[in-house]
């Protein structure tokens, strides 16, 4: 029965797992979003050092004048992050597009669009400048612009190529020029399109395009990602995909980014600026506290291994896992032990970060733990530097009690697999 | 000199059975270069490829990485030699594929 049930199941779950990750929207945001790394974690560390929330350190910063020098790095980073991901995005897009050899351009298409649409001059009566734009546009708020027209913009570029309608050279020349030449045409075109788009914005009660994009899907988005469903639903089907063996991360992650990169990055320009931090949930969430340890959240199961395997088998994954899981590398324990296809092992596989993410959410509404300041942390980062890091000293205390919760659900299944494996063991040794 | 590249989501896990198996090779004495990268740079590393192995986690593209490289030997490592961290047995699984 159970194999009929995993057939199904992965009939059903790789074509999806594979569909998702075809999918070239969500590969454009999600690729475009991991290409600007640098950006983020140098904005990331600016905001740290700026905003740490400790009175001597505020004061010395302060007095020596190192603090606007800080949030001058945060201004060109966090701050304008939607500018540099619209050109990402849009490059993310181009290079699965038969522009793709042009992907550059399209890309620096995509960047003339985005600025297109942001109205020119700052401020009103006597305090206006005309010459200045206002850098709220390329901030957190920017971002569902940039996604937005980071996929629609080489769409539509795309066509011109696609139908050749584009301005050849003779043969001669060289492919640098002639790509040059070909991309008059689409950006041409695209620039009347979208000063067309611009001034109809004015028409309306927005605004501007950014205005009515953020607008019209803030206030659904933001219920959907103010919301812990939300996050339980990605949670629970990254982790059942783990379980078929498919990197449930790796599907999942486009609708983490899509849903909770732009909180994170509010909450970041809020550190900086030291205000309150406005987002509970961000994608901040599902590393530090959720799926600590990596899928599966396993820490918990690395330490019943290292410390009470009774079978080699075990005693020796145990060795191999436990510091790859405190880095949240969880393969070698999702493989090895393994949790793939384990029905033993599903119900605290699913449990674990899911207990988690309840347990974190319900103390952070008491107020027992901050909110997370939004930090990207790349995964590999150790727990309790990504705790600290992420939300101070109470949020690393507090992944020490998520390690012995996981413990906890652990701990009565990993008894039964290894008493298993120790009688496996005993009959191999009694064979020979 | 034979070159091995291995693709997992990020290439990280993947990295620790690298040099697992690059440990294993200097023991056996097998002359080859072993990398690990993520999918993403599926196109640009694969090229250079004598052999690909794919983590298990990933095991769903193996239809992509075949068709991008028809002519090349692709597999995707057993999921327990993998989770064990079996740099040697994945090695001589490699080696054969190779010929």
């Amino acid at each position: 029965m159970m194999d009929k049930f995993q057939a199904a199941m992965e009939k059903t779950l790789i074509p999806l797992a594979n569909k998702l990750s075809a999918s070239r929207i969500l590969r454009a945001i999600s690729g475009g979003f991991s290409a600007l790394l640098p950006i983020i974690m140098v904005g990331a560390i600016a905001s740290l050092l700026s905003g740490l929330n400790i009175e001597v350190y505020q004061n010395l910063i302060t007095s020596i004048g190192l603090k606007p020098i800080i949030t001058y790095v945060t201004t060109y980073t966090t701050n304008m992050i939607a500018l540099y991901a619209v050109f990402s995005i849009g490059k993310a897009m181009a290079d699965q597009l038969e522009c793709k050899n042009q992907s550059t351009l399209v890309a620096l298409t995509t960047l003339l669009m985005f600025l297109l649409v942001i109205p020119t001059g700052v401020g009103e009566g006597e305090t206006a400048v005309a010459s200045a734009i206002s850098t709220s546009y390329f901030g957190a708020p920017g971002l569902f612009t940039a996604m937005i027209l980071g996929c629609v913009v080489p769409i539509i570029y795309n066509l011109f190529v696609k139908y050749n309608i584009v301005i050849k050279m003779p043969d001669g020349v060289p492919p640098q020029i002639a790509n040059g030449f070909s991309a008059i045409i689409p950006a041409t075109v695209l620039t009347v399109i979208f000063v067309i788009v611009r001034q109809l914005c004015t028409l309306t009660s927005f605004g501007t395009l950014n205005d009515l994009i953020y607008g019209l899907l803030r206030a659904p988005l933001s219920s959907l990602t103010e919301s812990p469903i939300t996050f339980v639903i990605l949670l629970l089907f990254c982790n059942i995909l783990w379980f078929f063996g498919i990197h449930g991360g790796m599907v999942t992650m486009s609708f983490l980014n899509m849903l909770y990169m732009a909180p994170a990055m509010e909450n970041l320009e809020a550190m900086a600026a030291g205000e309150a931090l406005p987002n509970l949930l961000t994608k901040t969430w599902w590393f530090t506290f959720a799926q600590l340890g990596g899928s599966g959240g396993i820490i918990g199961l690395a330490v019943c291994m290292f410390f009470f395997a009774k079978s080699e088998r075990y005693k020796t994954l145990g060795k191999i896992s436990i510091l790859p899981a405190l880095c949240s590398i969880s393969e070698p324990i999702v493989f090895g032990v393994p949790l793939v296809l384990n029905v033993m092992m599903l119900i605290p596989m699913i449990l674990s970060p899911l207990l988690c993410f309840l347990s974190s959410y319900i103390m952070t509404l008491i107020g027992v733990l901050p909110y997370l300041n939004g930090i990207q942390l790349s995964t590999g980062t150790p727990v309790f530097l990504s705790g600290f890091l992420t939300g101070g000293w109470v949020a690393a205390v507090w992944q020490a009690v998520l390690i012995a919760l996981q413990f906890a659900v652990y701990f009565p299944f990993f008894r039964m697999v290894d008493k298993q494996a120790v009688e496996e063991e005993k009959a191999l040794a009694a064979k020979e | 000199m034979k070159n091995i590249v291995l693709f997992c989501a990020a290439g990280m896990s993947t990295s620790l059975l690298v040099s697992k198996m690059q440990a294993a090779a200097k023991e056996m004495g097998v002359d080859c270069q072993i990398a690990a990268y993520s999918l993403n740079e599926l196109t640009a590393k694969g090229a250079d490829a004598d052999c690909i192995l794919l983590g298990p986690q990933v095991r769903y593209q193996k239809d992509k990485v075949t068709t991008a490289f028809p002519d090349k030997p692709v597999a995707v490592i057993d999921m327990r030699l993998y989770g064990m961290m079996k740099g040697k047995e994945v090695l001589e699984e490699a080696l054969k594929m190779m010929g």
